[in-house]
């Protein structure tokens, strides 16, 4: 039994008694997640799972009559383990505490620990997004390559880039470039499906208003010659501004992709309260366990700058 | 329109056998830096009865690997993968030592495989003319098994007249996204008949 307790020593002195006004927090997180908007969502009652590729065959061959078919093959293509972590955090707080303090809010163990659960979501979620050009930190895709890379492998020995070949901040052209990169994107066979569509744009919230201008206005963004703004409309969702994120500049745009980016939850956030006799103090605390990663690198193309 | 590169050799047509289970020796080597054996590539039998890599300048050849498996560094049998090179085991280099590294071979002179052709002429007629000539396998290199799919890259190269021509095109396959005018074109070939014999 821990006869440590959670409030800061003596610095509750001034709040506890009755001429109390008002409480505030650091935290005021009530909307949903951000990492919802780059993310999928999904869950697992198991305690590991793969994601696997599965490359399909080549395309058909012309064939005399009376001949036999070719054999086609398909297989096993990359293959991404997804193992969840546990999160978990406690408070302590002394019965005398909640005896003195005006307001329950001030030792509502559970309520502090929602808000700072779902900041652990963003802040773990959003290393998807700053090592999305990177290997350095370990987070790469079954084929060993971070999320956004120049020369993803593909069955055969090719190769297959998800980032911009220049990387340009955002603009009217640098949005046309990349909508036109994803339209281009090959299968895992390698062949150009069309099939990929842009779902949304994400990036730092810096360019929170600079996307509005080049997604949302009517005429051509920053040109005086009076051309409709092609781009409005190409994108159903809007910008995903994301303030967690460590890099100003980088932006990517999330595709329809199934089973890329993801969030997996093995067991949504469980919240716990006891009291301890032994020194009148009550417990609260929770955990969880999820982990994030990537399968299909398509699910992002990103211009790094 | 470049050719989509597709390395290795698939069975498409002919008579399929089944694979015969070989055995490649413990820390076995490769020429060329190559990393490991894997499905699609071309294997030669030696005087031990093992197996190994063929390589380019080859002209006794043995078949097609089908699978492989071998034992990982914890003991577990691994399926579906390709063996590293180096890989060890104890006990004899034979079918019936459960550590051995097993490979599956296609020997059967009548399949027809697929694979592609990794130069070409930029004039169309010239590489229909290839039709039935001769060609070699490619060399083996560090980069002729692809480590994150596990299949070989290999594939057959020239027009059979120089070097070991251990392999007839049969046909260049008629798909909609071929490239007559480019490399990596596909092509569909068979081993020539005294090419597929043991050392």
């Amino acid at each position: 039994m821990s006869t440590a307790t959670s409030t800061l020593s003596n610095n509750w002195g001034n709040v506890w008694h009755k001429i109390l006004g008002a409480i505030w927090s650091s935290s005021e997180k009530t909307n949903e997640p951000v990492w919802k908007k780059y993310l999928d969502e999904d869950t697992t009652d198991k305690k590991y799972v793969d994601d696997v590729e599965r490359v399909g065959p080549a395309l058909w061959s012309e064939t005399e009559e009376g001949a036999d078919l070719d054999l086609g093959e398909f297989g096993q293509g990359i293959v991404t383990r997804y193992e969840p972590k546990k999160f978990s955090k406690r408070l302590i707080i002394p019965e005398d505490f909640e005896e003195d303090a005006q307001y329950p809010e001030i030792y509502d163990g559970t309520r502090m620990l929602q808000e700072t659960c779902v900041l652990t979501q963003e802040y773990d979620a959003v290393g998807v997004l700053n090592d999305m050009f990177s290997t350095t930190n370990g987070r790469v895709g079954g084929d060993n390559k971070a999320l956004c890379d120049s020369a993803h492998p593909i069955r055969g020995g090719g190769t297959v880039s998800n980032v911009l070949p220049t990387a340009l901040s955002p603009s009217n052209t640098a949005m046309g470039v990349m909508l036109v990169l994803v339209d281009k994107l090959p299968n895992p066979a390698g062949y150009i499906t069309a099939g990929y569509k842009v779902r949304r744009v994400v990036g730092p919230s810096n360019y929170r208003f600079r996307m509005k201008e080049i997604w949302k206005s009517d005429q051509k963004d920053d040109t005086a010659n009076n051309a409709i703004n092609s781009l409005k409309g190409e994108v159903s969702d809007e910008y995903a501004s994301v303030p967690y994120m460590s890099s100003t500049t980088n932006w990517s745009m999330r595709t329809t992709v199934k089973n890329g980016a993801k969030f997996l939850w093995r067991r949504k956030p469980r919240f716990r309260t006891s009291s301890n006799f032994d020194n009148e103090t009550k417990s609260a605390l929770g955990s969880a366990r999820w982990t994030t990663g990537f399968s299909d690198w398509r699910s992002f193309i990103g211009s790094n700058i | 329109m470049a050719n989509l590169l597709r390395g290795g050799f698939s069975p498409v047509g002919g008579n399929r056998a089944r694979p015969v289970k070989y055995v490649v020796a413990s820390g076995f080597s490769l020429s060329n830096s190559c990393v490991g054996m894997a499905p699609g590539d071309v294997v030669k039998r030696v005087s031990d009865g093992t197996v190994v890599l063929a390589d380019s300048a080859d002209t006794s050849l043995l078949g097609v690997i089908a699978a492989v498996s071998y034992l990982d560094a914890s003991g577990r049998r691994v399926y579906g993968g390709y063996v590293p090179a180096g890989t060890t085991y104890t006990g004899d280099a034979d079918v019936i030592n459960p550590n051995a590294i097993y490979c599956h071979v296609w020997t059967d002179l009548d399949i027809e495989y697929e694979t592609y052709l990794s130069t070409a002429s930029s004039t169309v007629l010239t590489n229909f003319q290839l039709i039935n000539n001769s060609a070699d396998i490619t060399a083996t290199s560090s980069t002729s098994v692809d480590t994150v799919y596990k299949r070989s890259l290999r594939g057959v190269i020239g027009t059979g007249q120089t070097g070991a021509a251990n392999v007839q095109i049969l046909e260049i396959l008629r798909n909609p996204a071929q490239d007559y005018a480019s490399a990596n074109m596909r092509v569909k070939v068979r081993f020539i008949e005294n090419a597929l014999v043991g050392v």
